[in-house]
């Protein structure tokens, strides 16, 4: 009882304590964050702004500084934080947050209702104004929706195939006073069916911002006083960089420049000639790719601007000059330079060489998501080179760089006449040389490729390197300097641009180093569709979002077909057009101006061949009747589209001198490449045969030990002894403890030890001994209570079954080891089990076992615990014998045979590595390239 | 029945999974993302059953008196209170749920992981008492790795690393490998004994 009251004691004061700190009266937080500005951010689609406050001091122990914000100063919601740490502080004197870009709005996850932020006292400044995040109430979030710009991300079969229809009529009045009625059909859905709402703020608005800063305590600073900021859309950045080479003898001019910071509001890059009276000439114009990274680098040729400059004379091409414009949606524009530059005149033959056996194909054994992109001839680095004290031996650490058109099956290296095959390609291989360190050494390395579908390498192919030993550093130094080749190759990079049928601008995919020959283009496939601004319906509790799908008309005057969702919808549509073809035929009746005739036919024509000469797939699509099949065949259209690239790739310098490869064409004449699904992964030959074997193995044996074969196994002294470990336990009566692992049930060793405590517990059972069963894992504690039970039904003693000896301790790994460790020292368990899978804690487990004196039975399939099993149990079932455990306890001949055929694969794989090594020895590789290296 | 449905579901599901190594299309895929989904799921479900567990064992452990019943009290104790100060207080940085698992579980933690280092001396004491040839060749291979490991093994001759490396990546690695080669098999064994019935311990033992 004094024990029992010296706890309770403990525990009071332990709860006490907790209480204090949760109520925070060890630190009060009583200051308010001082000094919030909020400044637009340049430069940006005016819909940044920036947060600048005083940190509090370190003394205040902030964790963390929370952000709020409304469009009205009434009510400001949760919007993000900033972590601090608590011992640190912050050291800047100014604390920054940006908000800017699409962020998280509401989704089905959000609070079901507005909710006051934790930590404002009620009546204190503040307080009643501070939300936490925008809650999925319609009520407060749909209007919210006309304050900022909305973007919303929806599964794409919500979107296509579980929509609502529905028309709204707008009605306004216009400023002579008629009555304008617009009708508009929408698709209605849930919040449940979005995936998520993100918002961006909206230009020229004032929005609203309070901080509010938290303690270790989690104690609530006051809330700083609310600023306010307007939102701005500011002229774009300027270029960093711009350059232009004059081309001559290919008469072209070629033009790089950098990338800007901001995007989003990117509209198009325009390039000005200057000519030599200093009046500006627009000759190129290069649309922005957003939201993918736009092309930074344009080729120009002189009939191209002409057609826009006529006085252009490329004789006069050293008093022209040049600049660049970054124009924004809002056509504001800003010039790269001050000053406009001129051209650099370059022939062609000082550019570099187009990369080789430029390809695109599909990428093989994928989900269909992925093209393989190559080029060139394979390459080789180095890592690393050692040497030893005399400079006698070289290490060379090397690494190849190929593809799937030139796969490397030896590299030759030379230093200084000494020549190495290297057969097996392990990127390491030892010299003897003699090294004048002090002078530097060439290293030359050639290939022996397969070459698919290709010619062969060039005979004189070859990489060279240079090295020399820096005396000062102590250091080999590789490549630096760089040899003439080498100092080519390193001058210039490749560019990947690619461009789908629902694009009008090349993207850039990928930039690659000289040493790179493949990329794996990822083509994800879309799930989702993005559709911004929903109205939004408290009746029907339904937000409503624009119904179309663009389907790609391969007309170059009429690229994208913008197809609705509905079929009432499309027979709506065409309807009205056709009501608006005949108002225009009654208006060009009557009409006696040429240009507005003119202008008036051009509408009646792109109406007619919107009705009547839609895209094939459409015509088809529409003829079905439901919906839902219409829409899946032209959303696998859409899809087939939008997935479909065609690339080149450009070698540059970064500085206008480049040179491009042509669209790739593949043999049978295609551009557009599409990435296909794989039915079988071709890399897994080798396993599947090996799988296939083993399960023929497993029949067969099965087979002929239900005939009565006699199946000899080697005896285990591991599993032989288990009966005895168990006699033990019931003659010393004590009782048996059994770990099976502390991994969850996924993991086979899991399964296997539970197999095991089956046996086990049957023979406890029928000797009536005790069996303890810690778990760590909560779904493995149901399957060993019932493992355990029915070993006791078996055993025909239901009534020795006790449910709490199976029990669980905690998911903690440590504090599992003091549970167990607690129980072999308190209830002097006589046989310890661990089998399944053990970490860290093995050690501690067995040695503990060892100390109190228990014959201890480990089986783990865990490499590296087996050395710590071994030194400290009496038995030890390594790896696969934990497998093979219970087998041979059941003694059964179907799980015999199992075991039986588990040898004989043995020995194939023992074979298979003998043979792999002797040909390997021999230089003959293809036998060991045949099986998969990973 | 009882018995065939699980078995059942245990091939189909068990043969979905052999056949998604085999099979990368987007349907393959799609069925492993969706089925790891579920498995999360339901994994947190199990946890009740664990609580359960604990509390049902510490509490017969009180009620019977048992001996050492204090420790149950202690566990059942702070089971409750930390469940508690989580529930009214969350779990962020700064709670008081924070503050325990800080000061009680990580120090706790360490202490345990701490004992390792003289645990393994210990062991290594064992292991190393050069008793039969096949000890004594641990222990000379134990030394050499040993130094060869610290610069001190660099300073007496540059042969202690290269045998270091040498042991660790030939018959070091030869052993590992072959052990990994036999758990590979002896899992692929326990699985398709699992998907084709002949294993049924997992099920409660009777057929």
């Amino acid at each position: 009882m004094k024990v029992c009251s010296k706890f309770g004691l403990l525990l009071l004061i332990f709860t006490l304590l907790l209480v204090s700190s949760a109520l925070g009266d060890m630190l009060p937080n009583n200051e308010p964050v001082e000094g919030l500005k909020i400044e637009d951010v340049p430069h940006d689609d005016g819909g940044g702004l920036m947060l600048s406050w005083k940190p509090l001091p370190k003394e205040k122990r902030i964790i963390e500084y929370r952000i709020y914000r409304g469009y009205t100063p009434d009510s400001l919601f949760y919007i993000g934080k900033i972590p601090v740490d608590a011992k640190t502080g912050v050291a800047a004197d100014t604390m920054r947050y940006v908000d800017q870009g699409w962020t998280f709005f509401v989704d089905a996850t959000s609070h079901a209702k507005l909710k006051h932020e934790k930590g404002q006292k009620k009546g204190t400044k503040g307080a009643e104004v501070l939300y936490r995040t925008v809650p999925r109430d319609m009520k407060v979030y749909g209007p919210m929706m006309d304050h900022y710009r909305m973007l919303a991300v929806i599964p794409d079969k919500e979107y296509l195939y579980h929509t609502k229809m529905r028309e709204f009529t707008d009605v306004d009045t216009t400023e002579d006073g008629t009555i304008d009625t617009t009708s508009t059909i929408l698709a209605g859905m849930k919040l449940e069916q979005v995936k998520y709402i993100l918002t961006k703020l909206t230009v020229g608005k004032d929005y609203y911002y309070a901080i509010q800063a938290l303690n270790m305590n989690r104690t609530a600073s006051p809330l700083s006083e609310i600023a306010s900021g307007r939102t701005t859309d500011d002229p774009p950045e300027k270029l960093k960089e711009f350059y232009a080479v004059d081309v001559t003898d290919k008469e072209q001019l070629q033009f790089e420049w950098s990338l800007p910071v901001f995007t989003s509001d990117q509209k198009q890059f325009n390039i000005y000639l200057y000519d030599e009276f200093d009046d500006q000439h627009l000759i190129f114009t290069r649309p922005d790719a957003y939201p993918y990274t736009p092309q930074t680098n344009a080729i120009v040729p002189y009939d191209s601007i002409a057609a826009r400059f006529e006085a252009f004379n490329p004789a006069n091409m050293k008093w022209y000059k040049f600049n660049i414009g970054e124009q924004d949606r809002q056509d504001q524009e800003t010039l790269a330079k001050d000053e406009p530059i001129p051209a650099e005149m370059i022939s062609s033959t000082t550019l570099p060489h187009p990369p080789v056996h430029f390809t695109v194909k599909d990428q093989p054994n994928d989900k269909g998501d992925q093209l393989q992109v190559y080029f060139g001839y394979p390459y080789y680095g180095l890592s690393k080179l050692t040497y030893n004290d005399e400079f006698t031996k070289l290490t060379v650490t090397y690494f190849i760089t190929e593809n799937s058109m030139y796969e490397v099956n030896r590299l030759i290296l030379t230093i200084n006449g000494t020549t190495k095959t290297e057969y097996v390609l392990d990127n390491k291989l030892d010299f003897k040389v003699n090294w004048d360190h002090t002078h530097p050494m060439e290293i030359t390395g050639r290939f022996v490729c397969k070459h698919k579908g290709q010619a062969p390498l060039p005979e004189d192919y070859a990489v060279t390197h240079t090295f020399i030993f820096d005396t000062e550093m102590q250091v080999v130094l590789i490549d630096n300097p760089p040899n003439e080749q080498m100092k080519e190759f390193q001058e210039y990079y490749f560019q990947v641009y690619k461009i789908n049928h629902t694009s009008d601008v090349y993207r850039y995919a990928k930039q690659m180093s000289f040493r790179e020959r493949e990329y794996i283009d990822k083509v994800s496939y879309e799930t989702v569709q993005f559709r911004g601004r929903p109205r939004f319906s408290l009746d029907e509790k339904r937000l409503y979002f624009s119904t179309y799908l663009s389907i790609v008309n391969y007309k170059d005057h009429y690229p994208f077909y913008t197809q609705a969702l509905y079929l009432d919808q499309l027979k709506q549509q065409d309807e009205e057009i056709k009501e608006e073809i005949v108002k225009l035929q009654a208006e060009l009746e009557t009409e006696t101006d040429k240009e507005e005739i003119e202008k008036i036919e051009n509408r009646i024509n792109l109406m007619t061949e919107y009705i009547e000469d839609k895209p094939m797939i459409v015509k088809e699509a529409n003829l079905l009747n439901s919906d839902k099949e219409r829409m899946k065949m032209l959303y696998d259209d859409h899809c087939k589209n939008a997935r479909s690239f065609k690339y080149y790739i450009r070698k540059t310098d970064g500085k206008g001198h480049f040179v491009d490869t042509p669209v790739y064409t593949a043999p049978n004449g295609e551009q557009y490449i599409f990435p296909k699904q794989n039915w079988f992964n071709t890399d897994e030959v080798i396993t599947f045969i090996a799988v296939l074997l083993f399960t023929a193995l497993v029949y067969f044996m099965i087979k002929a030990a239900r005939k009565g074969k006699r199946l000899y196994i080697r005896p285990i002294a591991g599993i032989q002894e288990i009966d005895n470990a168990i006699g033990r336990a019931t003659e010393m009566g004590r009782p048996i403890l059994f770990v099976p692992g502390l991994s969850g049930i996924s993991d086979v060793a899991t399964l296997a030890g539970l197999a095991i405590l089956s046996k086990v517990a049957k023979k406890a059972a029928e000797y009536d001994t005790k069996i303890l069963v810690p778990c760590r894992d909560f779904i493995v504690l149901p399957i060993a209570q019932e493992t355990v039970k029915e070993a006791h039904y078996e055993a025909g003693r239901p009534d020795t079954y006790d449910k709490n000896s199976v029990f669980f301790i905690t998911q903690a790994q440590f504090a599992f080891v003091a549970g167990v460790n607690g129980i072999m020292i308190r209830e002097k368990t006589a046989t310890n089990f661990y089998m399944g899978m053990f970490w860290a804690e093995s050690l501690l487990m067995t040695e503990t076992g060892s100390m109190t004196g228990a014959i201890q039975i480990a089986g783990t399939d865990a490499v590296n615990q087996l050395p710590f099993f071994i030194t400290t149990c009496d038995y030890t079932l390594i790896g696969e014998e934990l497998y093979a455990a219970s087998a041979y306890l059941s003694n059964q001949p179907l799980i015999l045979g199992t075991l039986k055929a588990q040898d004989y694969m043995k020995l194939i794989i023992v074979i298979t590595v003998v043979l792999g090594t002797i040909l390997s020895t021999v230089h003959l590789t293809f036998f060991m390239n045949w099986f998969p290296t990973k | 029945m009882k018995r065939q449905i699980p078995l059942m579901i245990v091939l189909i599901l068990g043969l979905l999974f052999v056949a998604h190594v085999f099979i990368p299309s987007k349907l393959s895929s799609d069925y492993l993302d969706w089925f790891m989904k579920w498995t999360k799921v339901i994994g947190p479900f199990a946890i009740v059953l664990g609580v359960f567990s604990l509390v049902l064992v510490h509490y017969n452990k009180i009620k019977r008196k048992a001996p050492n019943w204090g420790y149950s009290l202690v566990t059942l104790g702070a089971l409750i209170v930390t469940t508690a100060v989580g529930f009214i207080w969350g779990i962020q940085e700064g709670t008081p749920y924070m503050w325990i698992f800080k000061n009680f579980n990580v120090p706790l933690g360490a202490t345990m992981f701490s004992l390792l280092a003289f645990y393994i001396a210990s062991a290594a004491y064992k292991a190393f008492r050069a008793r039969s040839i096949e000890a004594t060749v641990l222990l000379v291979a134990a030394i050499i790795v040993m130094l060869g490991r610290v610069s001190i093994g660099q300073a007496i001759t540059h042969w202690i690393p290269d045998i270091t490396e040498w042991i660790l990546n030939v018959p070091n690695l030869a052993a590992k490998r072959g052990i990994a080669l036999g758990v590979g098999l002896g899992m692929t064994a326990t699985s398709l004994k699992i998907m084709l019935g002949i294993e049924r311990s997992y099920l409660g033992g009777r057929d």
